[in-house]
């Protein structure tokens, strides 16, 4: 029995040298809530129709904006990179401030912008923009998607009428992904 | 002997941390690099997953996560809850009829026998059901009641299948599958609904929930329901089939910190099962009279404590306490159960992850027969420990190596080792091959270790008596599996096994040495379970989706068994007859289209060969093939009110799906209809 244990040991500690010396590739972790968000914001592009005037003309981008303090890393940028959605690449901008979102199709607003929130919304009022963050009264300020972590689930509040009332369709595909907000958060 | 052995051991073992030491301080000097890769292979991987799909993925916040479907070593499926909803499934085997390698038929209005790999039964032995980690597999025989295993369709998050061993991980009777039916959080069912529905086959269901939040973040849901089914098409003079179930539960669920998750549930249910034949039959004894209704009522508590030490280490704390009650026509059965579950995931280097765990379990049983059948003693308390570990490895060109094994002590049957050794290979990003090697078993039953029963007129002498047998050990398979997953396409997969297990001792029922009861002057006949089957099966599963367009959805399986046993003793209860007891082909189509103004249809067309024998018909005769379509209409009217239609085996009056002649009903067309109101 003793011998055994010990063999064993010796197994586990060899199959940890093949590991560290031959240097093959990790086993995949598990991906950030921000790598699942980024994708997302990816996929908006693909099932949100904007109104034909929010586009320069047939081949202008899909702009993402990211609002404030950029949590993606990278990538966000790495998700879209190489994507065309109707024969239109994506593009990634940074914004320091609401005044730059012009152009912007799709908005992400961080959290470091949590005490700007009603402004920010407030200035995009009437702009053909899908704005989405992860705050936490985004839905009662009349935001339009927020990221909400759910048992270790990335799962979307969505709020189509003020999608709607922004002229975005969104598909049934899109709204089936999403869950119903919290009671006072609709 | 033993001591310069273990020595030795030692010193290498000394020599090789020495190696381990050098080896870390190497790798982390490139972990950033690692680090940046990683990030780009993330997101690839997630690009892969439909948008559905993604809102399942588990991330890193509170704990590590699944790995992805795609990329797992075994044969898994998973049925989601927007499957659930959009099929109109009623209960948990509706729910996993098409899922490849899974054979699902209903018996009566409420018996249903669900397997994997073979081994179709009215108990299916070789299938291990966990319910949030709560296993529903009964000890007293080797199976799952359905009958009481009731929910509220809408709170399933989802349902993993994996076929084959599972044992590695999960245990004893993991042998060819593992079903884990996974409710939703109770964050993710906030606000209230209720649901009527009727139709042909139910006379009525009915259920209310309602979700809220306290002041402190702490979740919940409380639920009701009731539901009262009609009978199906059952054997001319037999008892009818209908039956009837209430059902209360709730959950909670509170994200005490970053760091800690705390989940509480309960369930508590009652009701009346209606059965077209008895529970045990003896041939050439009087069985119960009248009407056949079994009085069911039970209950459970579980808490669940998730710890998170890091992004990719946490540990888990189950403990739940289940209690079963079962007023059967031939006896009256209480189970209680009490488990405590421990598991810790740990990652050893950049290439390694640790997953290992701790298991007890104590099963308090009183069985008291009606004359006919006896479990001796009636009363028993049998208790189940268990260990194990298990090791991902990642070794180079995209190469994973999971090694684990399971260790177990049970009253039933001792000591049982169960190993697995898994490798999985991406050939590319949307290509992998996997393949394993396992080693599983079903440890005995009360049923098999402490049955009493007169198989002949018990005044008269001789007798011949069914008795328990203490020598009778676990049956035992060894598993090989294979298994390649290809997405050609973002809109097309398909998923591929192949299986080769070998049985030995499968169990089988001999005439022992006769002997003189001194007490009563008879001589008996002992007949026993013995190990006396062996054999093996070939087995082929496929599936493949397609979704070309955002608003249809297309999934194809198929499933192909072969299973040979041979008796190597009298197996005087025909048991081998097994063998043929599972359709040999079996096709699943289903399609799903997501219409304009709010409209969802489904369908789905399952076509079976015929079951060639089982051990319940004496004379091998089986039950012819069949196939059957269901229909599923769903309009989301308003916001608030949701309406359904449903049809469920359309093509035919009615038709058998399993069962001896006398035991089961043909199961008739039906047709519901549902209203939802969302609060």
């Amino acid at each position: 029995m003793a011998a055994l244990r010990a063999s064993r040991r010796a197994i586990a500690v060899a199959l940890l040298l093949a590991g560290g010396l031959l240097g093959g590739r990790p086993a995949l972790a598990a991906p950030s809530a921000q790598q699942v968000e980024a994708v997302f914001l990816f996929y908006f592009s693909q099932f949100v129709d904007w109104p034909p005037g929010a586009f320069a003309d047939q081949s202008a981008p899909i702009v993402i904006g990211v609002l404030g303090a950029d949590p993606f890393d990278g990538t966000l940028d790495q998700a879209v990179s190489g994507e065309r959605v109707n024969g239109r690449p994506i593009v990634v901008r940074r914004l320091a401030n609401v005044g730059e979102a012009t152009g912007c199709h799709i908005l992400y607003i961080s959290s470091s912008e949590a005490p700007n929130l009603p402004h920010i919304l407030d200035a995009l009022k009437g702009r053909n923009v899908l704005t989405v963050s992860d705050l936490g009264n985004f839905m009662q300020s009349g935001g339009m998607i927020r990221f909400v972590l759910i048992d270790q689930h990335v799962r979307l509040n969505i709020n189509a009428r003020a999608a709607q009332a922004a002229g975005l369709t969104l598909s049934s595909k899109l709204l089936r992904a999403a869950v119903p907000a919290a009671p006072g958060e609709g | 002997m033993t001591l310069s052995a273990s020595t030795r051991g030692h010193r290498s073992a000394t020599a090789m941390l020495r190696a381990v030491l050098v080896a870390g301080a190497w790798a982390a000097t490139t972990s950033v690099l690692y680090a940046q890769q990683m990030a780009a292979a993330q997101v690839n991987e997630l690009k892969r997953l439909s948008i559905e799909q993604l809102a399942d993925v588990e991330v890193t916040s509170v704990t590590r996560s699944a790995q992805p479907l795609s990329r797992a070593a075994a044969a898994v499926a998973v049925v989601t809850s927007g499957q659930i909803t959009n099929s109109g499934a009623m209960n948990v085997p509706e729910a996993i009829r098409y899922v490849p390698g899974v054979h699902v038929a209903q018996l009566t209005a409420s018996q249903w026998a669900v397997s994997s790999r073979g081994f179709a039964g009215a108990s299916s032995p070789d299938l291990l059901v966990l319910s949030d980690g709560r296993s529903i597999y009964t000890p007293l025989y080797s199976g799952v009641f359905w009958d009481v295993q009731d929910y509220l369709m809408p709170d399933i998050d989802r349902i993993e299948v994996v076929r084959g061993p599972g044992a590695a991980l999960w245990g004893s009777n993991a042998v060819n599958g593992v079903i884990n039916v996974i409710s939703k959080s109770a964050q993710d069912t906030q606000g209230g609904w209720m649901t009527a529905e009727t139709g042909s086959e139910e006379r009525a269901l009915a259920a209310a929930q309602y979700g809220g939040e306290t002041a402190n973040d702490i979740y919940y849901r409380v639920f009701a329901k009731y539901q009262d089914d009609t009978a199906e098409d059952h054997p001319a003079g037999s008892s009818p089939d209908d039956w009837r179930l209430g059902h209360i539960g709730f959950r909670s669920d509170w994200n005490a910190d970053s760091a800690d998750a705390f989940t509480v549930q309960g369930d508590a249910y009652s009701g009346r099962i209606g059965q077209v034949s008895p529970s045990v039959n003896i041939i050439g004894r009087p069985g119960p009279a009248g009407p056949l209704r079994a009085g069911v009522s039970g209950g459970n508590l579980l808490e669940h404590w998730r710890h998170a030490m890091s992004a990719d280490s946490d540990f888990e704390v189950r403990v739940y306490y289940d209690y079963t009650h079962r007023n059967d026509p031939t006896f009256v059965d209480d189970l209680g159960t009490l488990d405590i579950d421990f598991l810790e995931h740990l990652p050893f280097g950049h290439f390694q992850a640790v997953t290992w765990g701790l298991s007890g379990r104590t099963m308090n049983d009183r069985n008291e027969g009606k004359g006919l059948f006896a479990l001796d003693p009636p009363d028993s308390r049998d208790n189940v420990v268990s260990g194990f570990v298990q090791d991902e490895v990642s070794l180079p060109h995209s190469v994973r190596l999971t090694l684990g094994t399971k260790l177990e002590h049970n009253d039933f049957s001792g000591f049982e080792v169960q190993p697995s050794v898994r490798a999985a290979w991406d050939l590319a990003d949307t290509q992998t091959v996997w393949g394993a090697i396992s080693r599983a078993v079903r440890v005995p039953t009360r049923l098999e270790r402490d049955v009493d029963i007169d198989a002949t007129d018990p005044a008269g002498n001789p007798v011949v008596v069914l008795l328990g047998n203490r020598d009778f050990h676990a049956e035992e398979v060894l598993a090989f599996e294979l298994g390649y997953r290809w997405q050609p396409l973002r809109d097309l997969s398909l998923d591929l096994a192949a299986f080769r297990n070998r049985y030995t001792g499968l169990a089988s029922l001999e005439l022992g040495t006769p002997f003189l009861d001194a007490a009563t002057g008879q001589i008996i006949y002992p007949l026993l379970n013995e190990n006396l089957i062996d054999g093996h099966s070939t087995g082929l599963e496929g599936l493949a989706l397609y979704s070309p367009v955002a608003w249809w959805r297309l999934s194809v399986n198929y499933s192909y068994i072969d299973m040979k046993l041979t008796a190597l003793g009298q197996d005087n209860n025909r048991n081998r007859f097994v063998e043929g007891s599972t359709p040999r082909n079996q096709v699943g189509v289903q399609s799903d289209f997501d219409l304009p103004a709010g409209v969802q249809l489904h369908a789905g067309l399952r076509v079976l060969s015929a079951i060639v024998s089982m051990p319940e018909v004496v004379d091998g005769t089986g039950d012819p093939g069949y196939q059957e379509l269901d229909l599923n209409a769903i309009w989301h009217a308003t916001p608030h009110f949701t309406l359904s239609l449903e049809g469920r085996s359309l093509l035919h009056a009615s038709h058998v799906e399993f069962g001896g002649v006398d035991e089961r009903s043909a199961i008739k067309r039906s047709v519901y209809g549902r209203v939802t109101w969302q609060l």
